[in-house]
């Protein structure tokens, strides 16, 4: 493992950072947007240093909207600051063959490499994996892309509303009698996120190893479709096409979202088992239904799920949604109230858990944010810190990593190199 | 003196799998991907439930061909063990005496009653890394709550905010949140859950500890809402089902999602530029000079006479057509694809984006491993087992048990 040289001027470092699971690890990070930018922030959160190399001239990355304060600046973006805590930033302009020489000494001292550039883009850098691999062999080097690297679609462009399109999730999510749908989180982006963090711990415990690096090519497509096993086998093996079916499911009856007392209130009830529908039906105070043969056991309830769902609307219209939550969950069904993201960052349970977190930013102010969505005993809470100020951590890079002196700095920002 | 090279990826780690639901199962399915040797233990009596789930050749339930099944468990063996009866409590035991890492995803109360949780565990084998995938986490007030996908999706914010995007076909008061009718909460945990143990495998590494690591379901989810997270925390953004008054705050617009000719696209442009190349795909319509739409702030405003104006342009034509015009031109668009079309695309072939299994007569072909790495991860494709398949090589060839001890455990009940 790479040895940090030395802690970055001006940064608090808990006393335990060697306790983190990735402490010592370097990550040299060309993430754009929110796919891999997420991962290396678990990876920095997980203890890893990660570099992040931009250009300040096309900084669009960090002026995307909206901002802190509805004050625009590279400095204020929500997104920026949110998809990058923990990182180093170091603004190289990568046009010049004197900043990708850099890049490279900066990649020799380092232990991965992570971008999502268009396909090819690395390549014509001369930062393509053959080209890093051989001043570097053991590195672990991963590209993500909307489709892959290769195949029919590799240059194809797409967000998480394209993939989600393209991945067929679309065409099964909505209702019966309406369009297609997309879901809300952009998931494309954060599936793939996950499976990146995944794919590089793997990596990396595999060349602690073996001294072996590796290269991932990761598809937000091919993550995606693990999501969907059942609607993919079944036209597989039987031809079936997957309509929409709403909320209902093909086990669980009900199953659905309600509508609650208020605007804009719901609460998202499943009722498993036998037992279940009948602790339903008591706490809604409705034993009638218990009895009622249209409703009497799961086959039934599957036939007459629409005149079911009208009437536990009639209950839940009736009640606010934490109460509908409370009541049903006493009774010990699966229920749980649809949290806006206001109300998620309010939650008393994510907030318990330390999850929901506080970070102070010099010209964001204080904004919250969530982390890591596990706990590991014996291994220190993540080191929560803001994203990097634009051009924060060059001294950092250059001169403490890199050994440049001051001099060759200013030269090399006077020709355009160092932005 | 040369050191023997040390095996590849996961190789030679043993994980013991205790699960009921998608979370669990997938999460050791990784692992197993990664070279791990996953014994998965399934309840004599009935086994896993995903077994009974489907689909199956001809719809024709068999609990040795569910394609969910095989999904969720290729690459592992398979005991049957009763968790229930005191052996075969005492066999568990001495199985988690042998493991590197345990994967569960009961609830809290069912790990404590099964003697399951870590401080158990501990005792048995220090080293041992418990891994307990539940859908609130092992603390905090709604840890006994009960859960499944729609639910979790709903207290971890997403529901709320499906559909995405505006939509002037149905207005967000008359359409209700919706989840997506797969197992997202549970894959979406299990690839958190998967990514969490190899960190505790590197901090066993550092102290030789084995250790707890508790994943929420709840937390995993909210964490794909990272976007809404950011934006509501700048800029009290609460994005929910956006209207076009909401969209207004977010980053770029058009970005949104219309009927065409045979179905439904996704129109996206994230720049000036884009904007301004797709009002020269559509011919430069006289409407896209409007003041209206000078600017992406302009037309977030107003959204909904854009929309009505964009849609003559996309109802003359097909899915296919405007992927291929807009693609070509380097902007992000695409059109709802049917399963089918995923399945059979060039594309998804090239990638071998599909692994092929065959499942009685039938060939099944379900969604590849989401990355592949050289001779470490998702390259071998080994069947689910059957039931009980390896209950000889582990009871036998890991525990010593003998061949006629293990009729006597049958009759008991224990295996």
């Amino acid at each position: 493992m790479t040895i940090v040289e030395k802690i970055p001027a001006g940064r608090r470092v808990a006393t335990d950072a060697h306790k983190r699971p990735l402490a010592g690890i370097r990550v040299v990070d060309f993430g754009q947007v929110i796919l891999l930018p997420f991962a290396t922030r678990w990876l920095a959160w997980l203890g890893a240093e990660v570099i992040l190399i931009e250009s300040k001239k096309r900084a669009f990355q960090r002026v995307t909207p909206p901002f802190a304060h509805d004050r625009p600046g590279v400095n204020t973006g929500a997104r920026f600051n949110t998809m990058n805590n923990n990182k180093i930033g170091c603004t190289l302009n990568l046009k010049s063959p004197e900043a990708v020489s850099l890049v490279k000494s900066l990649i020799a001292k380092s232990d991965v490499v992570t971008e999502n550039f268009s396909t090819g883009t690395m390549e014509k850098l001369g930062l393509g994996y053959e080209a890093l691999k051989a001043i570097n062999p053991s590195l672990i080097y991963l590209s993500a892309s909307a489709f892959g690297r290769s195949g029919a679609w590799r240059d194809y462009i797409g967000y998480h509303s394209s993939v989600n399109a393209f991945s067929g999730l679309a065409q099964i999510t909505g209702y019966a009698d309406g369009p297609p749908r997309l879901l809300g989180a952009v998931l494309p982006d954060t599936v793939g996120g996950m499976y990146i963090t995944f794919a590089l711990l793997l990596s990396l415990f595999h060349r602690q190893r073996t001294g072996e690096g590796a290269y991932v090519d990761f598809s937000m497509l091919e993550g995606m479709l693990t999501l969907m096993p059942q609607p993919v086998i079944d036209y597989t093996l039987n031809e079936r096409e997957w309509g929409r079916v709403g909320n209902r499911d093909a086990v669980n009856v009900p199953h659905g979202i309600y509508r609650c007392k208020g605007s804009d209130q719901w609460v998202a009830i499943s009722v498993h088992r036998q037992p279940e529908w009948q602790h339903l039906c008591d706490a809604t105070a409705h034993p009638e239904w218990a009895q009622d043969p249209r409703f009497a056991d799961e086959w039934s309830r599957h036939k007459h799920a629409a005149e079911l769902d009208q009437l536990i609307e009639t209950w839940s219209i009736q009640q606010d949604a934490q109460d509908a939550e409370k009541k049903l969950q006493e009774a010990g069904v699966a229920a749980g109230a649809v949290l806006s993201v206001a109300q998620l960052l309010e939650d008393k349970q994510l907030n318990e858990r330390g999850f929901v977190v506080d970070i102070e930013h010099p010209e964001a102010g204080s904004r919250k944010t969530v982390g890591l969505p596990w706990k590991i005993g014996g291994v220190p809470t993540a080191d929560y810190r803001r994203s990097p100020l634009l051009g924060e951590g060059n001294d950092y890079v250059l001169k403490e990593l890199l050994g440049l002196s001051d001099q060759t700095i200013e030269e090399l920002k006077m020709k355009d190199v160092i932005e | 003196m040369t050191a023997a090279r040390r095996p590849p990826g996961l190789q030679g780690l043993s994980v013991i799998e205790v699960s009921r639901a998608v979370e669990g199962a997938y999460c050791a399915r990784l692992l197993a991907d990664a070279g791990a040797d996953v014994i998965k233990i399934e309840t004599p009596d009935s086994g896993d439930q995903a077994r009974r789930l489907g689909p199956f050749p001809r719809d024709i339930p068999n609990e040795n061909a569910s394609g969910l099944f095989h999904y969720l468990n290729s690459n592992k063996r398979g005991v049957s063990l009763n968790l229930q009866s005191g052996t075969g409590r005492q066999i568990f035991q001495r199985l988690l005496k042998t493991a590197d890492i345990l994967i569960s995803d009961y609830s809290p109360a069912e790990l404590a009653e099964l003697g399951l949780l870590y401080e158990h565990c501990r005792v048995l084998n220090p080293a041992l890394i418990a891994c307990a995938i539940t859908p609130f986490g092992l603390s905090g007030p709604y840890r006994d709550y009960q859960a499944d996908d729609i639910v979790v999706l709903s207290l971890g914010g997403m529901t709320a905010a499906t559909p995405g995007f505006p939509d002037f076909v149905v207005s967000r008061d008359e359409e209700r949140p919706l989840r997506a009718d797969t197992y997202a909460a549970g894959i979406i945990s299990a690839a958190a859950a998967a990514a969490a143990i190899v960190a505790a495998l590197f901090a066993r590494m550092i102290d030789g500890n084995g250790r707890q690591v508790d994943v929420s379901q709840q937390e995993a989810v909210a964490s794909t809402m990272i976007r809404d997270i950011a934006s509501y925390s700048y800029a009290g953004i609460v994005s929910g089902r956006r209207t076009e008054e909401e969209q207004s705050g977010t980053a770029y617009a058009p970005n949104v999602y219309v009927p065409c000719k045979d179905g439904m696209v996704v129109i996206v442009t994230a720049s000036e530029e884009a904007w301004k190349k797709f009002v020269e795909i559509m011919g430069s319509p006289a409407w896209c000079k409007h003041e209206d739409y000078r600017d992406t702030a302009a037309r977030a405003r107003n959204i909904n006479s854009l929309l009505a104006n964009l849609v003559e342009w996309t109802k003359t034509k097909t899915g296919a057509e405007i992927t291929e015009v807009t693609q070509s031109n380097g902007l992000p668009c695409a059109h709802v694809l049917r399963i089918s079309e995923v399945v059979n695309s060039e594309h998804a072939r090239e990638r071998a984006a599909f692994v092929e299994l065959l499942i009685g007569d039938r060939v099944c072909r379900m969604p590849a491993p989401p990355f592949k790495i050289d001779g470490v991860f998702g390259q071998k494709h080994r069947p689910a087992p059957a039931r009980g398949e390896h209950n000889i090589p582990v009871f036998c060839g890991l525990l010593g048990y003998q061949e006629t001890d293990l009729r006597s455990l049958r009759a008991i009940g224990a295996i």
